[in-house]
C-alpha cells in the first residue's frame, strides 16, 4: 500500500476512532445489554417474581387459561386478546386486549401481568426496565426518534469506515493475530489490547454494523426509497418486515376438538388442544402467545404463535398455528399459514440481516455469545480510546487535554455506573411514585453528567479509577440489593430459579468485581498524585531550600548544610529513576504509533510524571530535570 | 493549497470530517439512480441500492480524504497525522 493511502487510513482511524469510539461504546454497550430487555425488566419488577414459570407445555396450558379467565372478567367485550405465555425470556404471563382499530395493531396493545396461580393482577411497580437501555441503544432515547435514529445510523456508518481503516492499517494482522504482550509498556499493552479484541470481534463487528445499518435503512438513507416507494417508507418497512410474501393460511387435514373452557367462560375454547398441537410443531421453544379473535361476541380464531422463530431467513418473526372456531361445532379446522412464498436471494440477506441484529433467532447460548460478542467490541473500543491517550502522551510529552480525558472516563467507566445507578434506583425509589419510570432514566443521565463532571475536575489518574471502582461496587452489591428489597435471593434463584433472575445477579456480581478490581488496580497505580504524595512533594521542597539556604550561610566543607544536601540527593536521585523502555519492534504499524514519536515514554513512567505534578495540576519543573523532584516512596524520604 | 490562518492541528479533523461528509452526500446523490436502474423489483431494487451504498462509503471516505489532503494543507509545518 502507497504512503498516502495509509496515511489517509491512519489519520481516518484515529480522529474518527475517537469520536465514533464514544458513540460506538455507549451503542454497544447498550445494544448487548437490549439483547437480555425482557430479562432486565423482570428483575427490575420484584413484585413478579414469586409469579415466574418455566415455560414447560403445562404451565403454558395453565397460565392460557388463567389469562383467558382473566379477560374474561377484564375486558369480555373486547374485539381481541391476547395471552403472552410464559417463555425462557418472559417468565411472568400477561393479558392484552383491543377493539376496533387497535386490532390490527397486535404490538400496541398493552400487557397486564397476572399470576397463573391465583388468577389476579400482579401490581408490579412501574419501570422503564429494559426498554429503556433498548430505546438508548436504537434512537438516543430523549431525542426525536427520527433524529435519534439517522444519528445511531450515521455513526454506525462511520464505524464501518473505521472497522475497515483499521485492518487496512495492520499490515501484520494474520502474523499477529493474537499477539498480546501484557508484559511490556503501557501504550503497547493498550495497542495490543486494540489489536487483538479487534481482530476476535472482527466478523461479529461487520455483520453487527452492517445489519444494524439495514435495519435502519429507511432512516439513514431515505432517497434509496425515492423511486419506488413515493409514498413514504412505510410500504417498504412493512415490506422488510415480511408483509406481503405471506399467503393466506391454507386449511390442513388436521382438526381440533373444541370444547368450552367452562360454563363460565361462554364460548371461549380451551387452548390446550393447541398448544399441545403447537409443542409438537416446535419442540425447541413451543408457543409464546396466544391470539382469540371474536366477531358478535364469539369467538372464531385462535392463534397459537411460535415463542422465537427458528428461521434465520424470515424477518416475518415467528410461525403460528391457527384454530378456526366454527360456533356450535364441537371440532375446529387447524389452518397452516406457514406456506409463503421462497424470498429473494436480496430479499433472504435483508431478512437474515434484520433477525440477527435483532437476535430473534437465538436461543440462551448464542443469545449470551452475542452478549459477550457486544461487550468485547465495546472492550475493544474503549481500548482504542486508552491507545490514543497513550499516543498522544508519548508524541507530546504531555497528558491528554482535559475534555478527551474526561469523555473518555465518561464513557469507560461512567457509563456501567450510570447503569448501576439507574437499577439501584428502581430499587430505591417507593414502588408507588408517580412518573417512576422517568425518575429512573433522569438518574441515569444525572449520574452520566457527574461522572462526566468527577473526571473532569479531579485529578487524572485517580478519577478513572475511583469511577471503575464505584461501577464495580454498585454492580457487585445488586445481588444483596435485591434480595433486601422484595426480590427473590441469590441463593434461592440458583438452586430453584427464575434462571432469569439467577443470570442477572451473578453477571452483576462477577462483572462488578472485575470493575472494582480493575479500578483498584488504576488507583494503585496512581497512588502518586494523592494527596499524601503532594505533602511529601512539599516537605522535599522545603528540604530542598533549606538545604541551599544553610549552604548559602556555611559554605564550608563537611558542613550540616552539605550532609543535608547529600541526604536531598540521594532522595533526587531514588525519586527519578531511569526508565528508558525499549521500543517494541511491531510500532509504527498501528496508527497510534504515528502520533507516537521518539519522546519519552510517559505511560510507562506515570509514577514519576504524576509526582512531578501539583496538587492544582500544575507541572513543577522536575520534569525539564532542572527542578526537584519527589521522592519515590516512604523510605526515601525518611532519609 | 495551503490555509496560514487554520491552526494546523484542526486541519486533520477538517479533512477527516470532510470526507465523511462528502461520503455521505455523494451516497444520498447516488442511491436513487441506482435503485431506479436495478432491474429488479421495488423491495428487492431499494434494498440492494441501499447495500451497495454501504458498501462503497469506505472506499469513497478514504478517497474523499486522499482528495483532500492536499487541498487541506496548513501554511505551517504541519503535524504527521
Amino acid at each position: 500500500m502507497n504512503a498516502p493511502f495509509r496515511s489517509s487510513m491512519r489519520e481516518l482511524h484515529s480522529r474518527a476512532g475517537l469520536v465514533l469510539g464514544w458513540l460506538g461504546i455507549f451503542l454497544f454497550f447498550m445494544g448487548s445489554l437490549a439483547l437480555y430487555r425482557y430479562e432486565i425488566t423482570f428483575w427490575m419488577q420484584p413484585e413478579t417474581h414469586h409469579a415466574a414459570q418455566r415455560g414447560s407445555t403445562r404451565e403454558k396450558i395453565e397460565a392460557a387459561r388463567a389469562g383467558l379467565a382473566y379477560l374474561t372478567r377484564r375486558a369480555p367485550d373486547a374485539e381481541m386478546w391476547r395471552v403472552n405465555l410464559p417463555t425462557e425470556r418472559s417468565p411472568v404471563p400477561s393479558a392484552a386486549w383491543a377493539s376496533g382499530e387497535a386490532v390490527h395493531d397486535p404490538h400496541g396493545m398493552a400487557p397486564e401481568l397476572f399470576d397463573p396461580e391465583t388468577g389476579r393482577a400482579l401490581a408490579a411497580r412501574e419501570t422503564g426496565g429494559g426498554s429503556f437501555l433498548y430505546r438508548l441503544h436504537v434512537d438516543l432515547f430523549g431525542l426525536d426518534r427520527g433524529v435519534g435514529r439517522k444519528a445511531v445510523g450515521m455513526a454506525a456508518l462511520a464505524l464501518l469506515l473505521v472497522c475497515v481503516s483499521g485492518v487496512c492499517l495492520r499490515r501484520d494482522f494474520f502474523r499477529n493475530f493474537l499477539a498480546f504482550r501484557p508484559g511490556e509498556n503501557r501504550f503497547a499493552f493498550w495497542r495490543d489490547a486494540h489489536g487483538v479484541a479487534g481482530g476476535l470481534t472482527l466478523p461479529f463487528f461487520l455483520v453487527i454494523t452492517a445489519s444494524g445499518l439495514v435495519l435502519l435503512a429507511q432512516s439513514l438513507l431515505p432517497s434509496t426509497l425515492f423511486p419506488h416507494y413515493r409514498d413514504g417508507a412505510r410500504n417498504f418497512v412493512r415490506e422488510s418486515k415480511g408483509a406481503g410474501i405471506m399467503q393466506p393460511p391454507s386449511p390442513t387435514a388436521r382438526t381440533l376438538p373444541v370444547t368450552p373452557l367452562s360454563e363460565e367462560y361462554g364460548s371461549v375454547p380451551d387452548p390446550a388442544p393447541l398448544l399441545e398441537l403447537a409443542a409438537r410443531r416446535w419442540p425447541d421453544c413451543g408457543a409464546g402467545s396466544l391470539l382469540i379473535r371474536f366477531h358478535d361476541g364469539n369467538v372464531i380464531s385462535m392463534q397459537a404463535v411460535q415463542a422465537r422463530s427458528s428461521a434465520l431467513s424470515r424477518r416475518s418473526s415467528a410461525d403460528l398455528l391457527e384454530l378456526r372456531v366454527i360456533p356450535g361445532m364441537d371440532r375446529g379446522e387447524v389452518l397452516d399459514p406457514r406456506t409463503e412464498t421462497p424470498p429473494s436471494f436480496i430479499r433472504s440477506v435483508w431478512y437474515a440481516a434484520s433477525a440477527l441484529h435483532l437476535g430473534r433467532f437465538a436461543a440462551p447460548l448464542p443469545r449470551a455469545l452475542l452478549f459477550l460478542s457486544g461487550l468485547l467490541s465495546a472492550g475493544m473500543m474503549a481500548a482504542g480510546l486508552l491507545l490514543w491517550e497513550k499516543a498522544r502522551e508519548r508524541k507530546t510529552g504531555d497528558s491528554v487535554p482535559k475534555g478527551v480525558y474526561a469523555a473518555n472516563t465518561a464513557v469507560i467507566a461512567g457509563l456501567p455506573l450510570s447503569v448501576a445507578a439507574y437499577f439501584w434506583m428502581n430499587r430505591l425509589l417507593d414502588a408507588d411514585l408517580p412518573q417512576r419510570a422517568t425518575w429512573e432514566s433522569l438518574t441515569f443521565f444525572f449520574a452520566w453528567a457527574c461522572c462526566l463532571t468527577h473526571a473532569w475536575a479531579r485529578d487524572k489518574p485517580a478519577g478513572r479509577g475511583e469511577q471503575l471502582a464505584a461501577a464495580g461496587l454498585a454492580l457487585a452489591l445488586l445481588p444483596f440489593l435485591n434480595g433486601l428489597t422484595g426480590g427473590e435471593a441469590l441463593p434461592d434463584t440458583l438452586f430453584h430459579g427464575p434462571a432469569q433472575l439467577a443470570g442477572f445477579d451473578i453477571f452483576a456480581l462477577l462483572a462488578g468485581m472485575g470493575l472494582f478490581g480493575a479500578g483498584f488496580r488504576s488507583l494503585r497505580r496512581s497512588r502518586t498524585a494523592s494527596p499524601l504524595h503532594a505533602l511529601r512533594g512539599r516537605i522535599a521542597e522545603m528540604l530542598d531550600r533549606t538545604a541551599a539556604r544553610v549552604r548559602g550561610a556555611m559554605p564550608k566543607r563537611g558542613s550540616a548544610a552539605a550532609a543535608l544536601a547529600a541526604v536531598r540527593a540521594k532522595a533526587m536521585h531514588a525519586a527519578v529513576p531511569a526508565r528508558t523502555e525499549k521500543e517494541d519492534d511491531t510500532a509504527g504499524e498501528h496508527p497510534a504509533d504515528s502520533i507516537a514519536v521518539s519522546s519519552a515514554d510517559s505511560s510507562s513512567a506515570t509514577g514519576a510524571k504524576s509526582a512531578s505534578s501539583s496538587p492544582d495540576g500544575k507541572k513543577s519543573p522536575a520534569k525539564t530535570g532542572t527542578g526537584p523532584a519527589l521522592p519515590k516512596n516512604k523510605g526515601e524520604l525518611s532519609c | 493549497m495551503t490555509y496560514p490562518s487554520l491552526p494546523p492541528e484542526c486541519l486533520p479533523w477538517l479533512r477527516t470530517a470532510g470526507a465523511l461528509a462528502a461520503a455521505f452526500i455523494t451516497l444520498w446523490a447516488l442511491a436513487p439512480g441506482l435503485a431506479s436502474v436495478l432491474p429488479l423489483p421495488p423491495f428487492e431494487a431499494s434494498a440492494a441500492a441501499f447495500l451497495v451504498s454501504i458498501v462503497l462509503f469506505p472506499f469513497l471516505a478514504v478517497l474523499y480524504h486522499m482528495g483532500l489532503t492536499p487541498l487541506l494543507r496548513s501554511g505551517a509545518k504541519e503535524e504527521r497525522p
